[in-house]
């Protein structure tokens, strides 16, 4: 069976779903919801979907709302949160949306329960002081007010843009008039939005709001993932948000705050024949810095020349892209060196466990650490790991220092071919 | 010794409307070891005076001492337990049980007695023997002639070595032949073991073989002279 | 216990060869209807139970909702608004599936939100769930079938298969095979098909509407009140196993009635095993002296005859059990189908062979031997030793017994009767009415001599000595042809029984259907049985009907099935012209005052069987959950109704629509104008229906014949249990008599060496026992129409609640007296062929 064409981090855990489907049984993924994701996905065709095949002219906040001409698309926060008694936590809430068949298959249907979109969220908490890891995985139909995704403001009239899977979800709220990113940009730019949701016992609220207006990645919003055309995927993020709130953990609850980073990606297409896995970086350094990016890893160990990123902040360089001092990084601005491994006791998988991530022309030299060893996601359909990482290192001889969040996917040894 | 005595024994039975007595005050005593013909017409209470002894009815007044048991004072149960343990029987009429080999018959008894074991059947191969019946002790009673069956009945009657040994009418149904073996088998049985006989019977011939013999009249037993032994 | 003694015994037994294979038969026969009914009984409900475990899966609490179910939003706001995660919504309905292929069957269409499910029905879980499971999402007619269905019907994934849903036929396409874990459970879900509720929802009409949603409440204290207080009004929250224990009530009379019917059968065989020991005993009177002369106890005779019936017991209950499974599979389409007729939709495809179910029949049947044993070894220990005991002893002793019997029928009847006044569980029920039968069959022996005395004369008269000598012999031998002549009345009589019982019920209902159904033509959704789902009338038919120029005015019917946390309720709501309403025959209540508050929405009707089950009278209140909350409603009158044996809440359209938002109708009925043609107004309702998918007619006399042949279907396991139990009495008859007349050879051998011919001889043993079935059956005629009243008038009251009229039909009574007549007669044809047959002489030497 040939996986379709390529992409990035955009296709970063749809591929690994259909890839999961592929070898159901060998991973030991017994999913917290059971269901066999690729089923219902099937090894359906692309033909009927739309592709991110050129640039086209993101609209705020409509692209905020879901785009079910593209089979699968996501809105994925990550952040690191600290409480007053600087306990530290790492969080990830990540909304899928998958189409299970194309737009203009979808038959008319009388029952409201009657929806080929599923939705899938990822939710994990890193303990960093109590060295926990809480996932849950869940599943829910895009129907019936089951799960779904609204563009709003104003789409549909008086609606706010609200993602959501039964009582998780990210729901935006209005922005303080004070906000940094608010008054100088067009509107829907910035985000602020009320995030709810829950791993085992320990559940999240989170206030979160942009402290710069969102990045268009790639080619004005165009990622690209291959060579081959249509082979990306429409993605922005915003590298910098605001986060406050509350975390309940086992009878307590802990007033936090913290940064947080969002992406939003839809695409229609998934990694390359040649292609195993990615690693995501997502750092954000004490200096104003942000740096995303994404290896694409081949089969053969070499980094796909697809390989991309974004620097965010820079305070010399000149605005490349949307935003201010927002610099493209690619596959040759980056040096990446693997300093440690750590192997999972859940699946046996061996993952990179230190980079050296240097960034040359900026005389940027960063040293990245775990927070936690542990941080795989194992009882999910897919396997995965992701997590809060401490970053330390120099720019241009000073020292900086930040947190972010690293993603691995493709590391269990799941069956290369069949 | 005296191994049976009856004290002053009354038997009643009704018949339709009518009481008819059987045993009025029957007195009788019979030592250990003797043999006694008990003569009298039909319906003079033969049998029912040796149902008495045996223990299969009760006097309605009186005394029936056996082995020192008064068994007019025992229970229905101890009565059978009586009888299998102290008397056995040879009848006129339907002696083996007709669903039992002539062996199985014989061993019938001492099973009963809870007596079965090789010293038993050693004596009931011996006593088969000595009735002449050796080969026959897988046969079914009804494969042997009437006299043949009357001699293992008499075997039978012996083998868990009973104090008293009660005959009805032992040779009624036989011819003469037949009969002459089964009345020397009983005198060679009875001198043998040391057994008490009580007979009864029709014939004073028969009679004639025995060291008393008794009539019942009326229903009181009356001692006969004994002619000729 | 010693050997030979039993040995003696047992060779006697082998020695009568016929006696004894009789005996073995009549018990065989006996323990195999017993076992019969209880395996099929066993099959049924465990069926049952695991296709509800299966379904329910590990639920342990479901939302049930009003007459449309429950609204799917509640659904949405528990799981969304309130995170409550532990929660399933479940479509469902039977449908059949492949209904022109051979394979057809009835199966339950489970539409389920596969994302919801994995707490609840594990089969549904990603690893079984082979093949496309993501067309149940994307496809509207896409299904999942279990592995071995699927298998069955050919089917291949992506292929096509109809089922048929109210009359309507729909295509599906396989996308997916799953099976169970555990053989028990994979049994139960051959009879499932499964698809995406939204599939459901629409195949069935319902958007908007789940089921019920099921649950898994943790069993903490307040879990279950905190759900209640989040339901709507109209919806409650019921223990998952209510439903399952309300439905396994509901057939419990049913499945009672039928093994009383079966434990008939086996009293009437330990009739027959009292006849046959008692019979060895007399027989072997010598044998039993001689042992007792020899010093064998009476308790040792006591035990060796009941070691007797224990292995005559052993024999025939081993024999019986293999009959039993064979008469079980027969049994088991019968039993199965009455309860789909009846109950609830019910797939059986085998006989669950449970250790239990032997055990229990083996027990029955031992325990039935050694109970009809009891006596005769009683009878044995009363031998005394070595007596030449003529049986005219025994005989004088028999008749000296007769005031004895007299006395225990007497206390027999007291007891049954006294019994029955006395409680309403129908078990004591039945134990009342085994007594009275008991009581009366003790009756027989001075019946029969009565009887005999009466016509010797007549006999004499007739046919002259041979006449008399017949009629004596009955009487002379009354020790054992009492016994027989009571086993024969007794079967004859349950046979009457039975058989007046199922005329008058059939009676009741014709006339209570002539009485109810008043509108000229029905017009229902074709879906058959109880537990189909409800499809409602599309609005549209009924305004075209109502504008046919023949038409006068309809009649609107709409069933309900009401859950709640006791099980559930049916209700009828009818709305109907104010001259219909004496269509309900009013038990209680005066019609005036019930149809002024019926339709004045002030009160509701109930049927016999509600009133009985709830004990409800006029006056008192039935409470219902209505869409605005729990209401009482006041009964205004009581009718009488066979419809239903758990009972109708009947209620006006208007009195339901002031409590539920619910506009269906399930069916209704159309009254013709007085000058409308018949065949014109008939030609334009099926021309009007013919554009509705699974919409039926019935002309008012179609649906009063339709209705009676269900009723006959229900009642076809009745007949056969029936049947079997005039068949063991018919067996055990032949034996008791053979084995009397074969007893006599050495008395008919004189009669032949007298001078008597085979022929008179022939006709003397056949005078002989024609009569004596002649007597038991004239004796059999009063017990049975007895017992008919008793089952009438009692055990179906109690069984089921209803009360109906008796119908005597004089053509059973007579058939019944024939089949006395015809038994007896054969049992007398081989022991006069053989007498006739055998040499006097060698008869004679036989003794």
């Amino acid at each position: 069976m040939t996986a379709p064409g390529p992409t990035a981090r955009s296709m970063r855990i749809c591929a690994t779903l259909l890839l999961a489907g592929l070898v159901s049984g060998t991973g030991a993924q017994q999913a917290a919801d059971g269901l066999a994701l690729d089923q219902v996905l099937g090894a359906q065709q692309d033909d009927g979907f739309a592709v991110a095949d050129r640039v086209r002219a993101l609209r705020f906040p409509r692209d905020h709302g879901p785009h079910p001409a593209f089979k699968h698309e996501w809105w994925y926060y990550t952040g690191n949160l600290r409480t007053t008694a600087g306990r530290r936590f790492g969080f990830q809430v990540t909304f899928f949306r998958i189409a299970a068949a194309p737009p203009g298959e979808r038959p008319v249907r009388t029952s409201h329960w009657a929806s080929d979109q599923v939705y899938m969220a990822h939710v994990a908490v890193t303990d960093v002081q109590g060295r926990q890891f809480h996932y849950a995985e869940r599943f829910a139909r895009g129907a019936l007010g089951l799960a779904g995704a609204r563009p709003g403001p104003g789409d549909p009239p008086g609606a706010a843009h609200r993602v959501w899977l039964e009582d998780w979800q990210s729901a935006a709220v209005a922005l303080h008039d004070d906000a940094p990113c608010a008054s100088e940009v067009p509107p829907g730019r910035c985000l602020a939005v009320e995030l709810k949701a829950a791993a085992g016992e320990v559940t999240l609220r989170l206030h979160l709001e942009s402290l710069r207006p969102l990045v268009l990645q790639g080619e004005q919003g165009l990622s690209r993932k291959s060579a081959e055309p249509g082979n990306a995927s429409y993605y922005y993020s915003f590298t910098r948000m605001a986060a406050t709130g509350e975390l309940r953990l086992g009878g307590q609850v802990l007033p936090v705050t913290g940064q947080a980073w969002m992406d939003r990606e839809w695409s229609t297409s998934a990694l390359s024949e040649l292609q195993e896995g990615w690693d995501w970086f997502a750092l954000q350094l004490d200096d104003g810095t942000d740096l995303m990016f994404y290896r694409l890893r081949r089969k053969d160990g070499m980094a796909d020349p697809h390989s991309a990123g974004v620097l965010v902040g820079v305070a010399a360089g000149p605005a490349a892209g949307s935003g201010e001092g927002t610099v493209p990084l690619a596959v040759s601005d980056v040096v990446i060196d693997v300093e440690d491994y750590w192997t999972s006791p859940h699946t046996g998988a061996r993952y990179p466990a230190r980079w050296r991530l240097r960034v040359p022309a900026v005389d940027l030299d960063l040293r990245l650490a775990p927070h936690l060893a542990d941080q795989e996601l194992h009882h999910t359909q897919v396997v995965y790991w992701e997590g809060a990482v401490g970053v330390q290192g120099t720019r241009a001889g000073r020292p900086v220092r930040g947190d972010g969040y690293v993603e691995l996917a493709g590391y269990p040894r799941v069956q290369a071919d069949k | 010794m005296s191994m049976i005595r009856l004290r002053g024994v009354h038997k009643t039975f009704l018949e339709g409307n009518r009481r008819h007595v059987v045993l009025d005050g029957t007195n009788l005593e019979i030592e250990a070891g003797q043999t006694v013909a008990l003569l009298g017409r039909s319906g003079s209470g033969k049998s029912t005076l040796l149902n008495m002894v045996s223990g299969i009815d009760v006097p309605d007044a009186g005394e029936v001492i056996v082995c020192n048991e008064n068994i007019a004072c025992l229970g229905e149960s101890a009565r059978t337990l009586f009888r299998r343990h102290h008397v056995g029987f040879v009848f006129q009429f339907f002696n083996l049980i007709p669903t039992l080999t002539v062996l199985e018959n014989l061993l019938l008894p001492v099973e009963l007695a809870g007596k079965l074991n090789n010293v038993a059947r050693e004596r009931a191969a011996d006593l088969l023997a000595r009735v002449g019946l050796a080969d026959r002790a897988a046969s079914y009673p009804e494969q042997l002639s009437g006299g043949e069956q009357q001699r293992v009945a008499v075997a039978r009657a012996v083998i868990h070595r009973p104090s008293v040994l009660l005959a009805d009418e032992p040779t009624g149904n036989l011819d003469e032949a037949a009969s002459s073996a089964v009345l020397d088998l009983f005198a060679e049985l009875v001198s043998a073991s040391d057994v008490t006989l009580l007979m009864v019977t029709h014939s004073r011939e028969i009679a004639g073989r025995c060291s008393r013999v008794l009539e019942l009249r009326d229903g009181v037993a009356h001692e006969l002279q004994v002619q000729g032994t | 216990m010693t050997r030979y003694p039993i040995l003696a015994g047992l060779r006697f037994l082998q020695r009568h060869p016929l006696h004894l294979s009789l005996s073995v038969l009549a018990i065989a026969l006996g323990v195999s209807v017993v076992g019969a009914v209880d395996l099929v009984n066993g099959s049924a409900m465990r069926a049952f139970v695991i296709a509800s475990d299966a379904v329910a899966g590990t639920s342990t609490h479901r939302i049930v909702g009003g007459p449309r179910g429950v609204p799917e939003e509640v659904y949405r706001r528990l799981r969304v608004e309130h995170g409550i995660r532990s929660i399933a919504p479940v479509v469902e309905a039977y449908v059949h599936l492949a209904p022109e292929d051979i394979a057809a069957r009835t199966v339950r269409l489970l539409g389920v939100d596969i994302f919801a499910e994995q707490a609840f029905r594990g089969y549904l879980a990603s690893p079984r769930l082979q093949g496309n499971a993501g067309a149940l999402l994307t496809d509207a007619s896409a299904a999942a079938l279990p592995t071995a269905t699927a298998r069955a019907l050919g089917l291949a994934p992506g292929q096509r298969f109809a089922i048929e849903i109210n009359g309507r036929q729909h295509y599906m396409v396989l996308a997916a095979t799953f099976d169970a874990d555990r053989a028990l459970e994979r049994t139960a879900l051959a009879s499932v098909l499964v698809t995406d509720i939204a599939t459901a929802q629409e195949l069935l009409e319902m958007e908007g509407f789940l089921s019920r949603i099921d649950l898994v409440i943790s069993s903490e204290t307040g879990a279950a009140d905190e759900i209640v207080r989040l339901l709507p009004d109209g919806t409650t929250l019921a223990p998952a196993s209510a439903q399952r224990q309300a439905l396994e009530q509901m057939t419990r009379a049913f499945r009672l009635n039928l093994t009383a019917l079966s434990l008939l059968a086996l009293l009437v065989g330990m009739f027959l095993i009292y006849n046959a020991m008692t019979f060895s005993v007399l027989q072997r009177r010598q044998l039993l002296g001689m042992l007792r002369a020899l010093g064998v106890t009476r308790a040792e005779v006591y035990r060796q005859v009941l070691l007797e019936a224990l292995v005559l017991g052993v024999v025939g209950t081993l024999a019986g059990l293999v009959l039993a499974v064979v008469l079980g599979n027969a049994l088991l389409h019968l039993v199965t189908r009455t309860i789909n007729d009846l109950y609830f939709v019910l797939s059986v495809r085998e006989l669950a062979l449970t250790p239990a179910a032997f055990a229990k029949a083996a027990a029955l049947g031992l325990g039935a031997t050694v109970v009809a044993a009891l006596v005769p070894a009683w009878e044995a220990t009363t031998t005394p030793p070595r007596a030449v005991m003529s049986r005219i002893v025994i005989e004088i002793r028999q008749r000296r017994r007769l005031p004895l019997q007299l006395t225990a029928t007497a206390a027999c009847w007291v007891a049954g009767v006294v019994l029955l006044s006395a409680s309403r569980d129908l078990w004591i029920s039945f134990a009342a009415l085994f007594l009275i039968i008991a009581g009366s069959a003790l009756l027989a022996p001075a019946a029969t001599r009565a009887s005999i005395a009466l016509l010797q004369p007549v006999m004499r008269r007739a046919l002259g000595v041979l006449g008399a000598m017949a009629a004596r012999g009955i009487t002379v031998s009354l020790s054992r042809t009492g016994v027989a002549m009571a086993a024969l009345s007794v079967a004859v009589a349950a046979s009457v029984g039975v058989g007046v019982m199922i005329q008058s019920f059939r009676g009741s209902v014709a006339d209570w259907l002539d009485n109810y159904l008043r509108a000229d033509y029905f017009v229902s959704s074709a879906a058959s049985g109880v537990g189909a789902s409800q499809r409602l009338v599309p609005g549209a038919v009924l305004d075209e009907v109502r504008a046919l120029p023949g038409v006068e005015t309809l009649s609107l019917g709409r069933m309900v099935r009401l859950e709640g946390t006791g099980g559930f309720t049916d209700l009828f709501v009818l709305h109907m012209p104010r001259k219909s309403f004496t269509a309900f025959r009013l038990i209680a209540g005066t019609p005036e005052a019930a149809a002024r508050a019926y339709f004045a929405g002030d009160g509701v009707l109930i049927s016999e069987p509600y009133a009985y089950r709830h004990r409800l009278a006029v006056g008192d209140a039935v409470v219902l959950r209505t869409d605005i909350g729990d209401r009482r409603f006041p009964v205004a009158g009581i009718y009488q109704d066979y419809g239903s044996d758990h009972g109708v809440v009947t209620m006006s359209r208007a009195t339901y629509n002031k409590h539920w938002m619910d506009s269906g109708i399930t069916s209704f009925g159309v009254y013709a104008r007085a000058d409308a043609v018949p065949e014109a107004l008939s030609a334009s309702l099926r021309a009007i229906l013919a554009h509705y998918d699974g919409l039926v007619l019935y002309p008012n006399r179609e649906l009063r014949e339709v209705s009676l042949a269900v009723f006959d279907r229900t009642f076809t396991v009745t007949q056969v249990l029936r049947l079997l139990a005039i068949l063991v009495a018919f067996v055990g008859i032949l034996s008791a008599l053979m084995v009397i007349q074969l007893e006599r050879a050495r008395e008919f051998a004189v009669l032949r060496a007298n001078g008597m011919t085979p022929a008179q001889l022939w006709g003397l043993v056949t005078t002989e026992t024609g009569l004596m079935g002649l007597v038991a059956g004239a004796l059999a005629v009063p017990l049975g129409v007895v017992l008919a009243a008793m089952l009438v008038y009692v055990i179906n009251r109690r069984s089921f609640g209803w009360s109906m009229d008796m119908y005597i039909d004089p053509l059973t009574l007579g058939s019944a007296l024939l089949l006395a007549l015809v038994a007896a007669l054969m049992a007398g044809l081989y022991p006069a062929w053989r007498m006739s047959r055998t040499p006097a002489a060698l008869a004679l030497r036989e003794e």
